[in-house]
């Protein structure tokens, strides 16, 4: 049977009778699958489909880490997120790869995304493009139909929600069978463009940007819950599902959070608490996490599970708006007689705390030894030069440990 | 005021690095006859999120610098960008462009090796990933011609990855070698891990090698290895270097790996019979004889 044949089978015949947030009792067809009793899964807006709450972010993914797809499978996500930008195509590569043997497809949502911004900027071949950029994502897929094509979000799409050329190329690509939901993914102005694309009523699916951590990483984390919260609302009107990424960047900073007493959640990680957090926010139906290791699946997968306690949320919210981080202003080396590369030193411990221990270890290796840790003389000179007034002395101390 | 200050905290070292050689800079205020609009932008990776989104993590995790990008066009029309990442090393920039490049893009003659068309070259020389953009535009420019131009600007340096040594070279596919600087497999025990596909008995295989801080390091991976392959399946043992073992993975198929010295190696998608026989031998000796050097 053809898979587009399948997949209109399958939609007209499994299913269950969903209520609707907003009360009025609805039926609508529950699509499932791949569902384990351990993990939860949440209807995605309109789509009806019932999605892993924890889903894949591939940006990592490649053929080198399949079997990390293997372990996701067996433990019930289903929704695996990836786009032809990810590693060249090498993403979409591995998880074609990966969801084509043993009749895992069927079993299985796929997510991509299509970068068009050069051709949306300059109002060039917008449509053309977009269907050549589909093709090639089916080819490396190796599937013909993707459950959700979404317009990739670089910068934003503030401009482009809207395109006449990109909204055809999509509502072609649905008429063709080759995608059976519309999307977009935003980073920078998450609000904004949420509200646009419930205004269009032609996004079924939104992946957007926002955290606990308010202003950690460049752009990231601008948006935070209380500014994006009207944009959920108007979502959650015209029923699109909502997943949101880069939920648990600079979790470290909250890393103080997860020995508080009164969190009483002994043994998560800020990674954990960071996703429970966006997990619990009301309008959100799954979080990407962008796994690349077995040890981040078991983490994951349990947090949809987390219970929060009255009070959680505030603690958590006072804990990330007192964290603090360098700045990488580079005070600290002009002030340092001793020359330590003091923000280079913080710099390679923040690549760890991001999961890349390894790259961390061989760029603090690359370091002169008097430019190390363990050259500094103890002087605080870096502190009273620090805006920040971080206590530079430990923290090296501790990136040297950690990465020594 | 440190110069560094000037433009946003972030070093220019690398570039001082390129004028001191005695190349023009490469983002200088005009390329191929076309003027720079604006300054140049300057990223490190504390606001790396601000130039390509949600694919900093991924570069950052292959030990990136600092990214350079500037737009050149004719007046005030864009027609091209260059995107400049200093990855600190060649080992480094060779693992990010084999990672990133787009993976049907035709291989050109660029840089120490690069690959694209009309609208988009990527390539890598020395410390550096660079990609040249041509923007959609009525009068569109051509990014093979801006490349090798660009390329000149950067030292003339053609040196390889030393870590590529690990690896066999016959029956090697051409440009198929992969670095992957942690969680290889999926495995956080399992880093700095160069691997390859070869063409043996008309099926393809991947050889890898992970290199390790120590001996001890090489044997407790491979012990936790051949526990996660255990419980799916009991492995066999295989009599190439030490504690080797062979095991069928669901995800991976037929697979074998071994201890040398502080490198864990193996084959992977092929299990050993006569066709893996001479490059899983050729594969235990190369590793015999990097042990010996330190910097591999």
């Amino acid at each position: 049977m053809e898979r587009r044949e399948f997949l209109r089978r399958a939609a007209a015949t499994a299913g269950a009778v969903v209520v609707r947030h907003d009360g009025l009792a609805q039926e609508a067809k529950a699509e499932r699958r791949n569902e384990q009793p351990a993990v939860r899964y949440a209807r995605l807006g309109r789509t009806n489909l019932m999605v892993s709450r924890i889903a894949h972010g591939a940006l990592h993914t490649s053929k080198e880490r399949i079997p990390l797809l293997a372990k996701l499978y067996e433990g019930g996500v289903n929704l695996f997120d990836t786009s032809h930008v990810y590693g060249g195509g090498r993403s979409e590569e591995a998880i074609g790869e990966f969801l084509s043997g043993d009749g895992r497809r069927k079993n299985a949502f796929i997510c991509t995304k299509m970068d068009i911004r050069g051709n949306l900027q300059a109002k060039r071949d917008v449509y053309k493009v977009a269907m050549e950029r589909a093709e090639g994502a089916l080819r490396r897929l190796r599937t013909d139909c993707v459950d959700i094509m979404m317009l990739h979000g670089c910068t934003t799409l503030i401009d482009y929600v809207k395109d006449e050329e990109w909204l055809r190329a999509a509502d072609d690509l649905k008429k063709q069978g080759k995608a059976r939901f519309i999307g977009l993914s935003e980073h920078a102005k998450p609000a904004e463009v949420l509200k646009l694309a419930a205004e269009t009523g032609r996004y079924d699916v939104a992946m957007i940007a926002f955290s606990l951590i308010k202003g950690a990483w460049g752009s990231l984390g601008r948006t935070d819950v209380k500014t994006i919260e009207p944009a959920l609302e108007a979502a959650r009107k015209a029923d699109i599902g909502i997943i949101v990424m880069k939920a648990a960047m600079q979790a470290d900073k909250i890393v103080a959070a997860v020995d508080d007493p009164k969190l009483k959640k002994a043994g998560l990680s800020p990674y954990q608490l960071c996703y429970r957090y966006v997990l619990g926010v009301e309008g959100v139906h799954a979080v990407v996490c962008g796994m690349t290791n077995m040890t981040h699946v078991d983490e994951n997968l349990k947090v949809p599970t987390i219970e929060l306690a009255a009070g959680d949320v505030e603690r958590l919210h006072e804990a990330a708006a007192h964290a603090t981080a360098c700045g990488f202003c580079g005070a600290c080396l002009d002030a340092c007689p001793a020359g330590i590369a003091v923000q280079d030193i913080l710099r390679f411990h923040g690549y760890r705390h991001h999961g890349y221990g390894a790259a961390a270890r061989a760029d603090y290796s690359a370091l002169p030894p008097e430019r190390r840790a363990t050259a500094c003389q103890g002087c605080g000179t870096c502190e009273r030069a620090c805006p920040q007034r971080l206590p530079l002395r430990r923290l090296i101390r501790e990136a040297h440990h950690a990465l020594a | 005021m440190p110069l560094r200050k000037v433009v946003g905290g972030v070093s220019h070292a690398a570039f001082l690095c390129l004028l001191a050689a005695g190349c023009s800079h490469p983002l200088g205020a005009t390329r191929s006859g076309f003027t720079r609009i604006g300054p140049v932008r300057h990223y490190s990776a504390r606001n790396l999120y601000d130039a390509i989104d949600g694919e900093a993590p991924f570069v950052i995790s292959f030990g990136f610098r600092s990214l350079a990008q500037a737009t050149y066009g004719d007046k005030e029309t864009p027609l091209f960008s260059i995107d400049l990442y200093d990855m600190g090393c060649e080992g480094n920039a060779f693992a990010l462009y084999r990672a990133h490049v787009t993976l049907e893009s035709k291989p050109l003659d660029v840089g120490s090796e690069g690959a694209g068309d009309d609208s988009r070259v990527e390539f890598w020389q020395g410390r550096f990933c660079v990609a040249v953009n041509a923007l959609p535009s009525s009068k569109p420019v051509s990014a093979q011609a801006i490349a090798p131009r660009l390329a000149a600007d950067l030292p003339p340096t053609k040196a390889w990855p030393d870590y590529l040594k690990l690896l066999p070279t016959q029956r090697r596919i051409a440009r198929s070698e992969q670095y992957t600087p942690s969680d290889f497999l999926g495995h956080d025990f399992l880093r700095r891990a160069v691997s390859a596909r070869y063409k043996l008995d008309g099926r393809e295989a991947t050889l890898f090698a992970c290199r390790c801080d120590t001996e001890a390091q090489a044997a407790s991976a491979l012990a936790r290895l051949q526990a996660v392959l255990q419980a799916k399946k009991p492995t066999q043992p295989l009599a190439v270097g030490h504690g080797g073992f062979t095991a069928d993975d669901p995800a991976l198929g037929p697979l074998a790996a071994f201890r040398r010295g502080r490198f864990l190696a193996g084959i992977l998608r092929h299990g050993p019979d006569a066709a893996t026989a001479e490059p899983l031998a050729e594969l235990d000796k190369l590793l015999t004889v990097a042990g010996r050097r330190s910097n591999l």
